[in-house]
């Protein structure tokens, strides 16, 4: 059920991040083609590059916890016996969720309210900065919910990781 | 204010320890030590650090990059440039560890990721070596320094990082300013391994499989298209005709056309797939630019880059000595910290001294990369030393100890990139990139 749950949650967010992504390149190579072809650039090009950007790094940032593909030490975990491991491991979803409630919870929320209220606008897109922001408090969630999900799941061998990308 | 730098400190080295992934070591941290400092409305204030911190144009070229070499990875890069490699060092003394070299640099450039030259050329290599003779230690510490030079040359991801935080840095001088440093730690590698007994790295001229070493025009040919993304991105950039974000928009454009339309190595379905793992790899690196952006403004409210300076230059005001304080300094910090983050919190606090006592922020920055690239290959935080040796399936230990030639020779090469300005500053200034 839990894996059925988080199986789900993953693939959907991978779509959304894939569609984002698309969506970034089209954009700016729009942006160059428009200036350097038609010399006439739309000033909304690289502000919703920008707006794609912290969503993609944020959503992009939960899937890659989803995979267990943050980068970490082991060197000391990896000696523990499984009891330990777990307990090791609990403590950095622990940290996970004590993040994602404080700042990209309860601070995204209170900095998309206050940037709601303030009405202040992108000038080209005319859509409300809020939206920037929102970004902040959904992966928030995400994380929250992976995090619990991750807890309550058996404790089996972590999934196989595929190291990042420096 | 003390107390609360030590409580970033403590609960830094504590997370870290229990194996806690970096970017949320680093976001808890500046928390804790934000709470403890008292900072006004600490949440809202760390949640717009992050979200300002990742609102660039310029950072767009991370991703746009990563999506390059990803693209260009799933078709067969990495065969071709083995190929290549092998056509011009196939013959020499220890064949396979100079092909391995010089892949990795090529490879390293053109994906932008060091982690995935270890994992595409070592996975091929590496048991190639082994069959050769070579020992698996040697094998996957060569695999593992060599890719860190495709850091230096670009394209780089690191670089665009660094050029973020150092201002007025621009990146198409940063990128030319890469070119023969990279080279030159590429040639010290291949020197160590020349100068290893032959019973260590055996002579081996044939190529991967047995083949026969092949033709230097056939695999230029098949290599050619591959490298010209290299070029045409540096080009566009010079001439001033695109920004460096819009330069890798291109890349991805060219990487795509190569691998969908040219090459045929990748169908259209396999695409998504693709999209979603760059995506993955940017949610690594942009996360931990994000809290690293937090945590180096806490750090600047808190005048650390100040302290730091005035402490640095109250050891010494001879620019040798303190370049080799920083060095030592960043060494220990590349240790603990990968890459990116260690650019990012510790541009601000070293930059200011290097431009007090007359370094250009051009060369600093090179110094900044080949430093932290030997940090890529230590224990405890060596991410190419350990992906390397689940590649090559070595334990850590016993890599670690095939590393020392390496260390040694890395460090060489960066004493020289140090004190040398002109192995950095000759290209920019060439093309008219600085005066």
């Amino acid at each position: 059920m839990i894996d059925r749950v988080r199986h789900h949650l993953v693939k959907s967010l991978g779509a959304i991040c894939a569609l984002i992504f698309a969506a970034l390149v089209i954009d700016v190579l729009w942006g160059v083609f428009t200036r350097q072809v038609l010399n006439n650039q739309p000033a909304w090009t690289e502000e919703l590059a920008r707006l794609l950007l912290v969503w993609l790094a944020l959503f992009g940032g939960v899937l890659a916890y989803a995979g267990d593909n943050h980068l970490g030490i082991d060197v000391i975990t990896s000696r523990l016996d499984a009891r330990a491991k777990r307990i090791a491991n609990s403590i950095t979803h622990l940290s996970v969720i004590a993040f994602a409630l404080f700042v990209l919870i309860w601070g995204g929320l209170e900095l998309f309210a206050s940037r709601w209220q303030s009405g202040q606008v992108l000038p080209a897109m005319q859509i409300r900065k809020a939206w920037f922001y929102l970004v902040l408090p959904l992966s928030g969630g995400l994380l929250v919910l992976l995090a619990i999900l991750k807890i309550a799941s058996s404790p089996r061998e972590p999934e196989e990781s595929e190291g990042a990308k420096t | 204010m003390t107390v609360g730098l030590a409580i970033l400190v403590v609960a830094f080295l504590a997370l870290m320890l229990l194996g806690v992934p970096i970017a949320f070591v680093i976001g808890v941290a500046t928390m804790l030590g934000a709470f403890a400092l008292g900072r006004d409305g600490t949440p809202v204030a760390i949640a717009s650090d992050l979200a300002n911190g990742l609102d660039s144009f310029p950072l767009l070229a991370i991703p746009f990059f990563i999506l390059a070499g990803e693209l260009m990875a799933a078709g067969g890069l990495a065969r071709r440039l083995i190929d290549f490699a092998a056509s011009i060092v196939g013959r020499m003394r220890g064949g396979l560890a100079m092909i391995n070299t010089l892949t990795c640099m090529l490879f390293g450039a053109v994906s932008g990721s060091a982690t995935a030259a270890v994992s595409s050329i070592g996975g091929m290599l590496i048991p190639e070596m082994e069959r050769k003779g070579n020992s698996r230690e040697f094998s996957v510490a060569l695999t593992a320094t060599a890719a860190t030079t495709g850091l230096l040359i670009p394209p780089s991801n690191v670089m665009i990082v660094y050029a973020l935080v150092a201002s007025n840095v621009s990146v198409g001088a940063l990128f030319l300013a890469g070119i023969v440093p990279g080279i030159l730690s590429g040639v010290m590698i291949m020197a160590v391994a020349l100068a290893l007994p032959t019973s260590r790295v055996p002579a081996g001229t044939q190529n991967v499989e047995a083949d026969p070493v092949p033709s230097f025009w056939v695999s230029l040919w098949r290599a050619f298209p591959s490298l010209l993304m290299l070029v045409l991105v540096l080009w566009v950039i010079l001439k001033g005709i695109m920004t460096p974000t819009e330069s890798s928009a291109l890349a991805v454009l060219w990487a795509l056309l190569l691998v969908v339309v040219f090459y045929r190595e990748v169908s259209v379905k396999h695409l998504p797939g693709i999209l979603i793992r760059a995506s993955r790899t940017t949610g690594i690196v942009l996360l931990l630019v994000g809290v690293s952006a937090a945590m180096s403004r806490l750090l600047t409210i808190e005048q650390v880059p100040q302290i730091a300076a005035d402490t640095l230059l109250s050891v010494s005001e001879n620019p040798l000595v303190i370049l080799l304080l920083i060095n030592v300094a960043l060494l220990f910090v590349g240790i603990f910290l990968d890459m990116t983050p260690a650019v990012l919190v510790f541009t601000p606090i070293f930059l200011p001294v290097a431009i007090a006592i007359g370094i250009d922020p051009i060369h600093f920055g090179i110094i900044m990369v080949a430093n932290l690239c030997i940090g890529l290959c230590t224990p405890p935080v060596g991410t190419c030393l350990f992906l390397g040796c689940g590649v090559g399936k070595a334990s850590i230990a016993g890599v670690s100890r095939a590393m020392l030639p390496f260390y040694i020779a890395m460090l060489l090469a960066l004493l020289l990139i140090t004190y040398w300005p002109g192995l950095s500053l000759t290209l920019p200034k060439l093309f008219g990139e600085m005066e």
